[in-house]
């Protein structure tokens, strides 16, 4: 089954959001009968020269005044008139900040339903296949999506490669779209400024070894446990979303989607479930291990030890044994 | 100002659960529900605007009779009054049906502003704000980590990748997806729940319009709990083996004993 795709890419910095070659990778996998990257933006001047791949066959640019900055109305305002005119059978993007803004209501106005935070997506006979966490990462939901005008998926980012891109010499033919949004009056939100992270980011991604903490350290005076488990291990003190929003950690030593990305030789995980913003974070650790009560949690799922167990009785007996271990070296 | 905070029961965080039989949900009786954490901040957000600016927090949810509990925790935390939506099996339907089903009863209300948390943690399609939004003809914005009323308008800021934020402004009436994290939600005080028990609690049953049954091209096939992906080693922490087994692991990535 042949299909057209198109492909909403976002810019990040002076370049393409890396999920979005991702997702333009998958496309191309899922061979189209036509595949177009669509750009929204102010200037997108030779935006085409960056998606010179063998799987684009032309990009779209939309360039408007309105579009320097994001906002949902003018990006709704701008990819409703052309979906409806070029009649695209799959509308594919990547799950990112912008894109939970916005894509859940594009689907919404063409009667779908978005598939949202997808991981697999394939090409059935009369419908995509398409596969999504639920339960924090602890089940799968396989969908089938109808094939029936146009229908929307969003991909996870880091669940397809970019790498596999095969470049070309000739960038794809270009064809601009002119967005109806006159001067903006009737945009709802209004951009004030951006402001960088609001407090100082610890540096993780040049550790070699990190102790990170989850919701099962129960309590900020627990801290104490790992950091000694850091401290024996000449690592770093890191942790996830839930208990940086408590106010335990700050933000900045925050590991996941919303945080950093880091890929140190050791990654200790202590009461880390591991749903799916945290994992995208540290999967590329080289070695996992992990201690959690619950033997069903994520994390397991790309842990190279998994500990199942209370953390609070094994962290101290494995501190114990690794300072005794030192002490050895010291009077060998 | 008058704020619809929309508020959802879930199975409780890392509770163990078996799949139905025809694997589409999981077996409701084997698990304990909750507030989806992320709401908690949508209802403390609420209750903060009103203290401070006076109006009332309608707390909605929509599911079956048990969800009422969530609803009467809720009121104990600051909300005026609540709408219970009754329905039994709101996880089969997709989000934009039901986007649909909640606002008929919002437009009802007509609220200033309406909070929902940005993602819940069955599901987790976090689509909800944007389609509500939609569905009621609002404008709306997600992943929100501060709001500051104004004349006519918001400001906010939300999160954006990177550890960026964006400082913004948003004409009322909205709907806003409130991120995790942006206040301290409250638990609810003897004299909450006291207060809780004379507010009203309205429940009412969505028309059967037919919308649930549009499932707008996506059909759910199967829910399954995957397969490990990795042959990593899995060891019993109460057993001491456990710690051999980690120091093993650590003396070979690390080197230890060569240090």
């Amino acid at each position: 089954m042949s299909k057209s795709i198109f492909v909403i890419a976002e810019l990040s910095g002076e370049g393409l959001h890396p999920g979005s070659l991702e997702v333009i990778a998958l496309a191309g996998a899922l061979e189209p009968s036509k595949l177009t990257v669509v750009v929204l933006g102010d200037q997108l001047a030779d935006i085409e020269d960056q998606l010179k791949y063998s799987a684009v066959d032309s990009v779209i640019k939309v360039e408007h005044p309105c579009l320097q900055h994001y906002s949902a109305d003018a990006y709704l305002a701008s990819l409703m008139p052309l979906i409806n005119e070029w009649q695209p059978e799959l509308v594919l993007l990547a799950h990112s900040y912008q894109a939970r803004d916005y894509a859940p209501a594009l689907a919404y106005e063409f009667g779908k339903s978005l598939v949202g935070d997808a991981v697999r997506v394939e090409n059935g006979s009369d419908a995509w296949l398409v596969e999504r966490q639920m339960f924090q990462g602890r089940a799968l939901a396989e969908y089938r999506v109808k094939a029936d005008g146009t229908a929307f998926v969003s991909v996870q980012p880091g669940a397809y490669s970019g790498q596999h891109l095969v470049p070309v010499s000739a960038a794809p033919a270009v064809t601009q779209y002119g967005a109806d949004l006159a001067d903006g009056e009737a945009l709802r939100t209004r951009h004030i400024g951006l402001v960088g992270p609001s407090d100082k980011l610890v540096n993780l991604t040049d550790a070699k070894v990190i102790v990170a903490v989850g919701r099962g350290i129960k309590a900020p005076e627990n801290l104490v446990l790992a950091q000694r488990l850091a401290d024996c291990l000449g690592g770093t003190l890191a942790a996830s979303r839930p208990v940086c929003d408590e106010g335990w950690m700050p933000h900045g030593c925050q590991i996941g989607s919303s945080g950093q990305t880091v890929s140190p030789k050791l990654y200790i995980a202590l009461g880390i479930s591991g749903a799916a913003q945290h994992l995208v974070g540290m999967k590329g650790a080289s070695t996992i291990v992990a201690v959690n009560k619950d033997p069903n949690a994520p994390i397991f799922k790309i842990a190279d030890v998994a500990v199942v167990g209370d953390l609070f009785e094994f962290v101290p007996k494995l501190v114990e044994e690794l300072e005794l271990a030192k002490k050895q070296v010291v009077t060998a | 100002m008058k704020v619809a905070v929309c508020i959802k029961q879930v199975l409780t965080k890392d509770s163990p659960f078996s799949l139905d039989k025809p694997a589409l949900w999981i077996n409701d009786n084997d698990v304990s529900f909750e507030v989806n954490e992320a709401d908690t901040y949508a209802l403390e957000e609420g209750v903060k605007i009103i203290e401070a600016q006076g109006g009332e927090v309608v707390l909605i949810s929509l599911g079956p009779d048990r969800v009422v509990g969530v609803l009467k925790d809720g009121l104990a935390k600051g909300a005026s009054r609540a709408i219970h939506v009754k329905m039994e099996d709101a996880n089969s339907i997709q989000p934009a049906a039901l986007a649909d089903l909640l606002a008929d009863v919002l437009k009802e209300e007509a609220p200033d502003l309406v909070l929902l948390g940005m993602q819940s943690d069955d599901r987790g399609n976090g689509q909800m704000a944007p389609n509500l939004a939609r569905a009621m003809g609002l404008a709306h914005a997600t992943l929100v980590t501060e709001v500051l009323p104004g004349d006519g308008e918001l400001s906010l800021k939300r999160e954006w990748e990177g550890g960026q934020f964006e400082e913004m402004a948003i004409s009322l009436p909205c709907v806003l997806g409130i991120q995790s994290g942006i206040n301290r939600p409250r638990y609810a005080s003897m004299k909450g729940m006291m207060a809780a028990k004379k507010k009203k609690i309205e429940s009412l049953v969505p028309p059967d319009t037919g919308q649930g049954s549009d499932t707008g091209g996506v059909s759910l096939q199967r829910i399954y709990v995957p397969v490990k992906t990795k042959s990593g080693k899995v060891v019993d922490g109460n057993d001491s083996a456990a710690v051999v087994e980690v120091m093993n692991q650590l003396n070979e990535v690390l080197a230890l004993r060569s240090v």
